[in-house]
């Protein structure tokens, strides 16, 4: 399957290589090219797609404001001529920051960038149990593909593009969003607690209203969960 | 072994230009193309806005076309106008780019036309 993407740039040529470097890759469509960020916001309203090259310095809407208005975030690519942006592309979790002119071999590390956290990670391989809960998964770290049970795993950590897999021996990080984890994990006794932390559930210690303990370390548990947090615990 | 590698002129930045074309003439031609034919307005209201005195629209014309000189190998322009851009901030007086922004346009049309010598090339 191909991965969506479009293109936000005021200036045509810029566009015109972005899209070009696109259908050389062949494993990406371009579903809209955009002078500007207000045209491409009404579109991605209608529109869901994976990937957003975007150029930051546009009249009226900037790279950043549109961002900011973004029900959804696909995976964020930004384009520009200044380096100046960089501190702020950190902050919005954007991928990659691609100076202008951007060569083909710079645009393809960006873009493999983005396959492995799309395609390979949390699980590519998996066991399954009897009742077709999975039991383990395969997580990409350190350049290795390492398989974690379930039982082992007390937490997962986002650290923004990437996740902190916890066990009681050793802890793991992984290019993956903690979206993508929840995923996958949500329904083999997982649960997000907090926009950081998805939790194991057997591995609860003990919950306050707004805190569980796991091996000693204390989690948040945001307002939004703590019923959901309760419904899935045996009270006496 | 017949070699086909294009040699560009040796005025334009060729290690560049093979970074973004990879030997593909048809592309490169279609990338000297795009320049040619979407440079005579951006220049045309890069002049204006100078002319006009506003600084900041100035900087934002400036910004917007400094790294389409690099797609036709001229990225000493593209550092040209990067310096020009910078220069922008903090001045009130337009005029005090006057020698840099002349530097610039005096460059641009010197190679602008082995900008089409290479575009004909490419294309034959």
């Amino acid at each position: 399957m191909k991965l969506k993407v479009i293109v936000v740039d005021d200036e045509p040529m810029s566009r015109g290589f972005i899209e070009r470097y696109c259908e050389k890759l062949g494993d990406l469509e371009v579903t809209g090219s955009f002078e500007d960020a207000e045209t491409a916001l009404k579109y991605l309203d209608k529109n869901e797609i994976d990937i957003i090259f975007l150029d930051v310095e546009m009249p009226n809407l900037s790279g950043f404001q549109l961002l900011d208005q973004m029900i959804y975030k696909p995976k964020v690519i930004l384009t520009t001529s200044k380096i100046d942006y960089a501190f702020d592309a950190f902050q919005y979790g954007v991928v990659d920051y691609l100076k202008k002119p951007i060569t083909f071999s710079r645009f393809q590390e960006a873009l493999n960038k983005i396959k492995i956290s799309i395609t390979i990670d949390p699980a590519t391989i998996s066991d399954k149990s009897a009742d077709g809960s999975l039991e383990d998964i395969f997580i990409k770290s350190d350049g290795k593909l390492i398989r974690l049970s379930f039982r082992d795993i007390l937490y997962i950590e986002s650290l923004g593009d990437y996740v902190k897999y916890f066990t009681s021996t050793k802890n793991y990080i992984a290019l993956c969003t903690l979206k993508a984890v929840e995923e996958k994990m949500g329904n083999n006794g997982f649960m997000k607690v907090h926009r950081s932390f998805i939790v194991n559930m057997n591995k609860i210690k003990d919950i306050q209203d707004n805190t569980l303990v796991i091996e000693g370390k204390v989690i948040p548990i945001s307002r939004s969960f703590q019923s959901e947090v309760k419904s899935r615990i045996n009270v006496v | 072994m017949q070699n086909n590698t294009f040699i560009y002129d040796q005025r334009l930045d060729a290690d560049f230009l093979d970074s973004i074309y990879e030997n593909d003439k048809e592309y490169a031609a279609f990338g000297f193309e795009q320049f040619l034919k979407g440079y005579p307005d951006q220049i045309n209201e890069l002049e204006q806005s100078f002319k006009t005195g506003d600084v900041n629209n100035f900087r934002q014309k400036i910004h917007k076309l400094k790294p389409t000189f690099s797609f036709v190998g001229l990225t000493d322009l593209t550092a040209k106008a990067e310096i020009i851009e910078k220069n922008c901030h903090g001045i009130v007086e337009i005029a005090v780019l006057d020698d840099l922004y002349l530097d610039f346009k005096n460059k641009l049309f010197e190679l602008i036309p082995v900008v089409k010598e290479e575009c004909d090339r490419l294309n034959a």
